[in-house]
């Protein structure tokens, strides 16, 4: 999960960015109470969405009281570090944290790769305590990541493909332990979701996977060879309306949801910040006269 | 009544196309008009309601998405409708690809856009649009799915972030051009 499920910040309001804050901040806070001080670097945007989420469908008043950033000193936020919504939020990035470092490991450059190993050695305990906690949960993030490895193994060039693993990651994490009414329009609200997710990904590493020759689905559906303008600009457009279409079909999920709280930053997040994310991501220096 | 496709003298499995061509047929055949002063004109007339009833049915039983009674697809309607879509993935992926017209794919599109497959959905029902341009139900299941690929949105009209509004406008200002053209003309 790497931060695209975001805010466009000058759009919230004072007292929205001070809920939205109150969450992040939390989560962070949990993040290094359980997983210790490492972890705390893990904290993203996406996690906070999904915490964010599942506190807006709880009926129950989560609690909160003003606490200051150990950090920032001078920075206080309303802290709700108590909610369950947030210790899964926690546990679930522990999970997919040491996943992403592993992933990193086998094709991130020198650097990144030496990072990543002393990270994995730290995030183990994590992930073992995390596992602990929601074995179903692991359970099926593992199965989805061995799915993954095999579908970039075999080159696969269909993008609904590629995307599957991500996404039902995602509906299982979104929809875990929720009510029967309510588990369709999760399980499909999440599914989109991680198809959003995976797809920004693959497009924001266009460049990078072109130049190193690695795997990404839309260098294979389109079969760039590297540099070709209008190869580029053809696959822009492609994953810009495959990007707006998960996006329609995550709003829409979205209605059916029974929202109790954070309605306004939950749908600011999925109409402003996704697609202004989606839009800085597309902007490829490859191509000329962009 | 009895059957609606025995009346029209047509196989339960024609196109839009052929329903409408037969109806056509019967209609100029059996019109009141064909048949005034005629002794048999209670008898035409008797027809002609019989034909209306006929065509009405079928059109009805067809927009409604509902299975035409016989197809073969009935059963893989029938499945997706109520949430059996691998079910249904199975049988269709199971035919041979002589088999695949246009409602093939349009059904195909259905279960992947039901699974989430937004991408290759898309492609089914631009594939079945392709083979039968006529039929409003695949029209409409594409129109919709490129509404969302456009604006990002089933609500908000005019793309929010992909200068579609530009597009807009610029057709705006054609058509104002035209007009006044022409007013200018007169």
């Amino acid at each position: 999960m790497l931060g695209y499920v975001r805010i466009g910040r000058p759009r919230l309001t004072e007292e929205q960015f001070r809920r939205y804050q109150g969450v992040y901040c939390s989560l962070c806070r949990v993040l290094g109470r359980e997983y210790g001080l490492l972890a705390r670097m893990t904290l993203s945007y996406d996690f906070t969405f999904l915490a964010m989420l599942r506190m807006a469908l709880d009926p129950e008043v989560p609690g909160s009281s003003v606490m200051r950033c150990p950090y920032r000193p001078m920075k206080t936020f309303d802290c709700c570090a108590g909610s369950r919504h947030i210790r899964y939020a926690a546990a679930m990035s522990a999970l997919l944290t040491r996943h992403k470092l592993r992933d990193q490991l086998a094709d991130g450059g020198f650097w990144k790769r030496i990072a990543a190993k002393c990270l994995l050695l730290f995030s183990k305990r994590g992930y073992r305590k995390a596992k602990k906690q929601y074995p179903e949960a692991a359970e099926q993030i593992e199965h989805w990541i061995a799915r993954q490895s095999a579908l970039e193994a075999a080159q696969t060039a269909s993008l609904d493909a590629a995307a599957e693993p991500t996404a039902a990651i995602l509906a299982g994490m979104l929809s875990y332990e929720s009510k029967a009414e309510q588990r369709p329009a999760l399980e499909r609200l999440g599914y989109c979701l991680g198809r959003w997710i995976y797809l920004t990904d693959a497009a924001d590493d266009l460049e990078e996977d072109l130049k190193q020759g690695s795997y990404n689905p839309f260098i294979l559906t389109r079969n760039i060879q590297k540099n070709d303008p209008d190869k580029i600009n053809a696959v822009r457009k492609d994953c810009e309306q495959s990007l707006n279409a998960c996006l329609a079909e995550c709003e829409t999920a979205y209605y059916l949801l029974d929202r109790h709280r954070f309605d306004d930053i939950l749908k600011h997040i999925l109409t402003e910040g996704m697609p202004a994310a989606q839009k800085y991501v597309l902007k490829w220096r490859v191509v000329s006269g962009e | 009544m009895s059957d609606p496709y025995q009346i029209l003298g047509i196989s339960p499995d024609a196109s839009d196309e052929q329903v409408k061509a037969a109806y056509r047929e019967l209609a100029r055949k059996y019109h009141p008009d064909n048949h005034t002063d005629n002794p048999l004109s209670d008898l035409a007339q008797q027809k002609m309601q019989e034909i209306n009833e006929a065509y009405d049915a079928i059109i009805r039983q067809r927009r409604s998405g509902g299975a035409r009674g016989g197809s073969r697809f009935s059963d893989i309607r029938r499945m997706i409708s109520a949430g059996r879509i691998f079910d249904a993935e199975v049988l269709l992926d199971g035919m041979a690809a002589s088999d695949r017209d246009a409602e093939w794919h349009f059904l195909k599109g259905s279960v992947l856009y039901r699974k989430g497959w937004l991408d290759d959905a898309h492609n089914e029902f631009s594939a079945a649009c392709s083979m039968d341009p006529a039929n409003a139900e695949y029209r409409a299941a594409f129109n919709r799915m490129n509404t969302a690929r456009q604006n990002g949105s089933y609500y908000r009209g005019g793309g929010n972030q992909m200068g579609c509004s530009v597009c807009d406008i610029c057709t705006g200002l054609l058509c104002c051009e035209c007009l006044t053209r022409g007013c200018c003309r007169c």
